[in-house]
């Protein structure tokens, strides 16, 4: 067996081939020159030899022609031979690195006359069985097909050179983007042999090639030009005037000859001038493009598995213009000049740049830093922690200052290890608690992993491990909390935790992402249609049902008949207005027709909506028993229980639940539904905690606020509905409940995903849910205070901050939300804050801005709404509107009996020419009341949440509304009233959370503050 | 202005600027105070007449008794006002600037840690490479409107005040105090980074076979894509070949004409 090897001498523009066999058995070789000290290698063949093996593969005149020459090759060797090449197919001699040396030796070569002909009939030869190419002569041939490219493409253009006193006449190549990418891969490829002629090195015993770059670009220089020149020269000198002797001529017939005849000497001026002028119009054809260089830092991974084995973070200069273009930066510290001329750039400034770079990244990467105590440091080790903390946190801050990262593939992808849950199926099952067989199986990314491979890893110390060849970050504690979670529950999951698993709410619990719960049959239909509504059987309103539902309000029905199915909680929690009422009723309508022993219902609602769900459950279900559990008559113990079970529905408020909770909780309700649910919010309070104990197949929740103030407050709803799914109060808070309203956007996606099964919410403004429903427009109607107002109030203003100056504790905060009440007090009404009964007539901005608008409404036709959260200020104003526009004036607040309350909103809402003003108190007529026939809504005075303040516009702002709701909401200009205001809108998409219901932050404030907020500004005074 | 950051660096810090010499005894006024006070003939001076000579020259400097001051290698010269005759005088303070070995000295100090270089590539000037470039009085020549004090003269306030001027400036930017030694930013780091690029040939010498080993790598050829270019058209030399013009004809053509119809036709 032979094998052709090929070099290139860049010195000489020389390709050298040598011959390789087998070693002889025996070391009997001698060198031919005894004066050389560099042994002869022992397998490579005589120069007669290979020129008769060159003349057999390329041609006998190309072997004749060729020069024989010796060359001297640094060479791994061991025990006094050189290593061979593996094309011979010898046995590996399989060393260890101590055992190589590196040494000269010499070979016979032959150096064809013409290496671009030699490369391109090796590129086709056809070579006889005995006979292989070895990697370098591939290599050299791959790199000559380079050249044929750039020929094709005329990648190339004549060159001058930029010597003083001599021009040059060649042909040179031209970079383009592909031909730069191209080169680099092909320097990257190319086999250290190519580079192991010992005139590279300055010490021939060390083995540290030179760049392959430079000697592949000289290769590329030298073959481009010999081609162009062979190609274009019939071309070239057919363009020469047969009799022309000039500069000109000379230079284009250097250009069309022999490549060792390219230098032209500049003898005179004119020659020198010539010269100039040629360079000058072809030296932009040549220009490198300036590259701005930055630092880039790459992590690579450790070569072995060992758990001692580096990581290391070598150092680049990256093109920032093209971040693919990574320059090592060995390349700039062995660098001539100031800019280096690297892969066909110029990076300006190179050395400085790369030295400024890594002042810069040093605090903000330790391991840089301490690199840089070397003198020229090229990468840096790190041990498994230290990789971790780059990835973790050193990576995005240098990202962060601007300097170039590279981090291997899987850790952008981060494949974590996930567990899969495999639910067996299970015939029946109902309730949330209901237990549930399981299996799990643990994966990184796609790949499985056994159950041995996911406890080893759990034991692990190291932040980052090697699993089936792939790297993934390991968080022990995580895996043991999932094995802790597997092991206490390996009896079974509870339907609540599968669908906690289900939908990602149970990583807390395991520690893991779940990246599927496997089932079958029932269970996988329940998960299916719980994690994708559309999915849920569609249900037709029974016939008895006498209301046309809209299609929003169908799907409704259907979801809170699908969660009935399984027993589970529902929260229908739509926009005030969309009809959750009658929703309601046609789920007991629908139970009614479809359970075989139908039970009665137990619907808990404020006392002011009783009359109102009397009253919509006569229109929509006549069929449907209603029975008021109200007013001192009202049943107890064996009565109610009968009584009870003879009706469909049954009406109670908040307070009678609680009050009769004993008697109440005997009876096996069909469902218990919360209408105005945030009434239970607070989960301590005694209602929240009555509601819990009554025994239904189901629980509905109905709300159109299901978090006022705080997230825990969805808690509390969610753990009636389905107690335990969203774990303790405490795991709540700090799963969810601060991190979201902290801001934390992911976890309020991931809350989002685990409540989305149980609360249904559509809101009015989303048009594909609602199209009929007329337009709101609010309106801040700023008033003045007269001048007896703007007395009062800084009266109390100032008394206020003198009090409040001394006073802390609980008697500071008492004192604060005394003053804020008596502020608010004077903005209305001077005979408000003085409580004196005195005339209403010209004393307040605000009442006089009430008169003007409402004198408009009415000579409209319009009607009207007006809330106030204090039944002093309403009942007065009740009495002066009435004398003023001779009209009479409805007025609901909490003392009005139910009776009353429903006549009252009978008279408004239909009675021909009925009262066109309703003043209502915000507590009483806040909820729960349909009055569509006013479209205007005056909030006399402010309230600090934004949703009380829309639950009150919602009694007229609701389905069955047919004209635009004008909403106006009254504030005293300059006053405290103005301020809150203007807290609200800035605030209003967090209102909800930072914002409590009350007045309590305020006493929070400071002093400062509270003067801030208080003082009366100038523009407050009217006149 | 300078101060020293926790690795002895004098960086320019703008809480600093104009701030030098407020005390004396502060570690920044003292440190720069050793540098330059010898070289006038100050540091043997009396330390508590020194305190009330140093505060008369700062408020004289201050209110533009400095009314020029030009910086060059080794050369000082400022025009500064008497404070109660107004006559302006003429100083310079003159001094050999660094030998070419110091400064060769000291890239090769700067070169043998990168975080010297690096420090120094940023804009800042380590301390350690200052007592290299120290100076002492007898090698400093002081001139006042052309007479020349004898090296045992004690300096006249007029030099001291001019002087003052300039560590004020340097206080600002420590390069200057290079620049009067004969070197700039960019000097040094040219001279460091021919010393790192030896550093580096002996780093890789040094580790050689040991790094670099890898007998597969030695024999085999990697991975090579096969060319292919994405550039379509006609080629971009021709074209730029084409819109260019050269006073240089070839018979009756322009020679850009030339080659484009020889490159074309093959």
């Amino acid at each position: 067996m032979l094998t052709l090897h090929a070099l290139w001498d860049e010195a000489q523009h020389q390709l050298h081939l040598w011959l390789e066999r087998p070693p002889r058995p025996t070391p009997t070789f001698k060198p031919p020159n005894t004066n050389s000290n560099t042994p002869r290698h022992p397998g490579a063949r005589g120069h007669a030899a290979l020129t008769r093996a060159v003349g057999a593969l390329l041609g006998s005149s190309l072997a004749a022609r060729a020069k024989p020459a010796y060359r001297k090759l640094i060479l791994p060797t061991l025990a006094e031979a050189p290593l061979s090449s593996p094309e011979l197919n010898l046995p590996p001699p399989d060393p260890t690195v101590e055992q190589i040396t590196w040494q000269a030796w010499k070979i016979p070569t032959l150096a064809p006359v013409n290496p671009s002909i030699a490369l391109r009939r090796l590129a086709k030869v056809k070579l006889p069985q005995n006979v292989t190419l070895s990697a370098s002569a591939k290599f050299w041939v791959a790199a000559s097909q380079l050249v044929d490219d750039l020929i094709a493409r005329r990648a190339f253009a004549p060159y001058a050179g930029d010597a003083d006193h001599t021009l040059l006449a060649r042909w040179s190549p031209l970079f383009d983007a592909d031909a730069s990418t191209h080169m680099r891969a092909l320097a990257a490829a190319m086999p250290g042999v190519c580079s192991a002629l010992v005139q590279y090195r300055a010490d021939p015993t060390q083995h540290h090639a030179p760049d392959a770059l430079p000697l592949l670009g000289n290769f590329i220089e030298h073959i481009l030009d010999v081609r162009a020149r062979r190609e274009l020269r019939p071309n070239v000198l057919a363009t020469i005037p047969e009799n022309e002797r000039s500069r000109a001529t000379r230079w284009l017939r250097r250009l069309a000859g022999r490549a060792d005849n390219a230098y032209i000497p500049l003898i005179s001026f004119d020659d020198v001038q010539f010269g100039e002028t040629l360079r000058t119009w072809l030296t932009p054809l040549h220009v490198l493009p300036a590259a701005r260089g930055r630092l880039c830092v790459q992590l690579d991974e450790p070569a072995t598995d060992s758990k001692d084995a580096l990581w290391h973070l070598s150092y680049f200069v990256q093109d920032v213009d093209e971040p693919s273009v990574l320059i090592p930066v060995r390349q700039i510290w062995h660098q001539q000049g100031r800019d280096a001329v690297i892969a066909q750039r110029r990076f300006i400034d190179a050395h400085q740049t790369l030295l400024a770079e890594l002042a810069r990244a040093a605090p903000l990467c330790p391991p840089i830093a301490e690199s840089l105590t070397l003198a020229t440091p090229e990468r840096t080790p790190l041990g498994v922690s230290q990789a971790h903390e780059f990835l973790r946190t050193h990576a995005s801050a240098l990202e962060a200052a601007g300097i170039g990262v590279r981090l291997p593939a899987w850790w952008r992808e981060k494949p974590a290890i996930t567990v899969e849950i495999k639910m067996s199926d299970q015939e029946a099952f109902f309730g949330v608690d209901t237990l549930m067989k399981f299996d799990w199986q643990a994966a990184m990314g796609d790949t499985l992993i056994s159950r041995a491979e996911f406890e080893t890893l759990s034991r692990l110390k190291a932040p980052l491990a090697r699993v089936r060849g792939q790297w993934v970050e390991v968080n022990a504690d995580s895996l043991q909390r999932a094995l802790r979670f597997f092991e206490k529950h390996k009896r079974g999951l509870t339907m609540s935790e599968t669908l906690r698993v289900a939908t990602n709410g149970a990583d807390g619990d395991i520690g893991l992402n779940v990246r599927n719960v496997e089932a079958k049959g029932h269970v996988r239909n329940m998960l299916d249609r719980l994690r994708d509504a559309r999915q849920i059987t569609q249900v037709q309103p029974s016939k008895t049902f006498s209301g046309k539902l809209r299609p929003y309000q169908q799907r409704g029905l259907s979801w809170l008949a699908f969660l009935s199915e399984y027993g589970l909680g529902a929260c229908l929690a739509d926009d005030m207005g969309l009809g959750k009422t009658v929703q309601l009723l046609a789920l007991a309508e629908h139970w009614r027709n479809h359970d075989e022993t139908p039970t009665p219902i137990l619907l808990i609602c404020p006392m002011s909506i009783v009359g109102n769900w009397q009253r919509e459950a006569a229109r929509f279900a006549p069929n449907l028993k209603v029975l008021v559990h109200h007013g001192p008559e009202r049943l107890a113990g064996k009565a109610l229980h009968k009584a009870a079970r003879a009706n469909h529905l049954v009406l109670t408020t908040y307070n009678l639940a609680h009050r009769d909770k004993v008697g109440l909780r005997k009876i096996i309700w069909r469902a218990v539904v919360l209408d105005e649910a945030q009434n239970v919010k607070n989960h301590d309070s005694k209602q929240a905690q009555a509601v819990r104990i009554f025994k239904a197949q189901q629980r509905v929740a109905l709300t159109g606020t299901p978090v006022e103030n705080r997230l825990v407050e969805l808690w509390s709803i969610l753990d009636f509905l389905n107690p335990g799914y969203l774990g303790s109060r405490e795991v709540f808070q700090n799963r969810y409940g601060r991190p979201v309203e902290r801001g934390d956007a992911d976890k309020a996606a991931d809350l989002r995903r685990v409540v989305q099964p149980f609360v249904l919410r559509r809101v009015k403004t989303d048009k594909s849910i609602i199209q009929d429903l007329p337009a709101k427009f609010e309106h801040t109607v700023y008033c003045n205070l007269t001048r007896e107002q703007a007395t009062l109030y800084q009266a109390v203003t100032r008394n206020m901050l003198e009090q409040i100056a001394d006073a802390f504790g609980l008697a500071r905060a008492r004192l604060i939300l005394m003053a804020l009440t008596k502020l608010k007090q004077v903005c209305n009404h001077p005979a408000h804050y003085l409580a004196d009964g005195s005339r209403m007539a010209n004393r307040s901005g605000k009442l006089a801005r009430l008169e003007a608008m409402l004198e408009e409404a009415l000579s409209a036709g319009d009607k009207a709404l007006i809330f106030s959260q204090y039944t002093q200020m309403a009942r007065p104003l009740q009495q002066h509107l009435q004398q003023l526009f001779k009209r009479e004036v409805l007025f609901l607040h909490g003392g009005v009996a139910q009776k009353k309350r429903d006549e009252m909103v009978w008279r408004f809402q239909e009675e021909p020419k009925g009262p066109p003003i309703f003043v209502l108190s915000l507590k009483a007529g806040g909820t729960g009341l349909n009055l569509t026939a006013a479209n205007h809504v005056f909030h006399y005075d402010r309230w600090w949440n934004p949703a009380v303040e829309n639950q009150a516009t919602d009694r007229a702002y609701r389905i069955g509304q047919r004209r635009d709701v004008q909403v106006h909401k009254l504030v005293c200009l300059g006053t405290l009233e103005e301020r809150i205001d203007q807290m609200l809108i800035k605030k209003r998409a967090l209102a909800e959370s930072i914002v409590g219901e009350g007045e309590g932050w305020l006493t929070e404030l400071s002093t400062g503050q509270l003067r801030d907020l208080f003082t009366m500004g100038g523009e407050a005074v009217g006149d | 202005m300078a101060n020293y950051d926790i690795n002895g660096t004098i960086v320019y810090n703008p809480d600093y600027k104009n701030r030098f010499g407020v005390s004396r005894y502060s570690p920044l006024a003292a440190a720069w105070l050793a540098l330059l006070e010898p070289p006038v003939g100050l540091a043997e001076r009396d330390a508590l007449l020194w305190r009330e000579h140093l505060k008369d020259s700062r408020t004289l400097a201050r209110h533009g008794a400095v009314q020029v001051l030009a910086i060059r290698p080794g050369h000082l010269a400022a025009r500064v006002e008497q404070p109660i005759s107004k006559e302006l005088h003429n100083v310079k303070i003159i001094a050999p600037v660094a030998a070419p070995s110091t400064w060769a000295e000291l890239a090769a100090h700067a070169a043998r840690e990168a975080q010297l270089a690096a420090r120094i590539a940023e804009g800042k000037l380590p301390d350690v490479l200052l007592p290299p470039l120290a100076l002492t009085r007898a090698a400093v020549t002081l001139e006042a409107d052309g007479s020349v004090l004898a090296p045992t003269q004690a300096p006249q306030s007029l030099m001291t005040t001019a002087w003052l001027a300039f560590a004020e400036r340097i206080h600002n930017d420590p390069w200057l105090w290079v620049l009067f030694r004969g070197q700039t930013q960019t000097g040094l780091l040219d001279l460091i980074r021919v010393q790192s690029r030896e550093r580096a040939a002996q780093q890789a010498s040094a580790q050689g076979s040991a790094h670099q080993f890898k007998l597969e790598k030695f024999w085999a050829m990697g991975d090579v894509p096969p060319v292919s270019s994405t550039h379509t058209g006609p080629p971009r030399v021709l074209a730029q070949l084409s819109e260019s013009t050269v006073p240089i004809r070839v018979g009756r053509r322009n020679l850009a004409q030339v080659l484009v119809k020889a490159m074309r036709q093959a």
